[in-house]
């Protein structure tokens, strides 16, 4: 189901960036709603932390960013990992790069790595998508 | 500090149907508009049998079909104002479609507690017809020195 040709992807391949609208109080809210994770962390802050957003409403934006490329039915193993909280204004750019490109008994793989940084270029998630196309 | 003990643990499974608005929801939410998400028959032109669920939305069916994962966090020893998600990770066997009958089960994968870190990891597995469709981790971790 992916939306490209395999043989013209090479390892370094870099996927198109995202650049996002930048992050809103209301958009965190939003994304609550719609997850259920109603953690005062995101939607008020703590005693300890301001209001950040979800580390899932990120992986969630990486995951529309590789489905956009390849397809939601070509990913078969996602994980991102949170690196530092993004908190409303924060203006995110989504990269993604094919690290890995093979082919076994059970079909065309690509794996890829997908980085979400500031406007200060401070790494906020990365994620490593393998993809069978 | 963390109670160990519930390493191993198993959680009560929980039945989630799939809502076609949830998947738009969450689809907006993140600030997207691929009509994949939205849009049948593109859906089914592009080989799907519907709208596909997007990748995190186990997200929306974890804490939506097992709202009382927070009081879990709280008895096994997180203080939820100092609690980190720091990974999530996701295993997909079968595309997820709009009214899938989809039962969770899973529990606490593991704990570990150290001079370093505390850190859970909870997986749920989601069936439909007894068959596994998705597979979630989620690994959160003690907010040291808060």
């Amino acid at each position: 189901m992916a939306l490209f040709d395999f043989e013209t992807i090479t390892v370094g391949t870099p996927i198109p960036p995202l650049i996002k609208q930048p992050l809103t109080m209301l958009q965190i809210i939003k994304y609550a709603g719609a997850s259920g994770d109603f953690n005062p962390l995101h939607v008020m802050g703590t005693k300890h932390f301001p209001p950040i957003a979800h580390g899932t409403l990120l992986a969630e934006m990486a995951g529309q960013y590789i489905t956009n490329w390849a397809g939601v039915g070509s990913v078969k193993k996602f994980r991102a990992d949170f690196k530092s909280p993004a908190e409303p204004g924060a203006l995110l750019t989504i990269k993604g790069t094919v690290k890995r490109k093979y082919t076994d008994e059970t079909g065309r793989y690509l794996i890829c790595r997908i980085i979400i940084t500031d406007e200060n270029e401070v790494v906020k998630m990365s994620a490593r998508a393998t993809l069978n196309v | 500090m963390l109670d160990q003990s519930y390493e191993g643990r198993e959680f009560t499974p929980f039945q989630c149907e799939v809502d076609r608005c949830k998947i738009k929801e969450l689809s907006l939410a993140a600030g997207e508009h691929n009509p994949v998400f939205t849009d049948r028959q593109l859906a089914r032109e592009q080989g799907y049998k519907d709208t596909p669920a997007p990748l995190t939305f186990a997200t929306v069916m974890l804490f939506w079909g097992y709202p009382v994962i927070w009081d879990r966090l709280t008895e096994m020893g997180f203080d939820l104002s100092k609690m980190l998600h720091t990974r999530e990770d996701y295993e997909y066997i079968d595309p997820i479609y709009p009214g899938d009958r989809l039962e969770g089960r899973g529990g606490v994968e593991s704990v570990t507690v150290n001079s370093l870190a505390q850190i859970a990891v909870f997986k749920c597995t989601f069936y439909r017809e007894e068959k596994p469709v998705l597979i979630c981790r989620l690994t959160m971790m003690v907010a040291e020195g808060v």
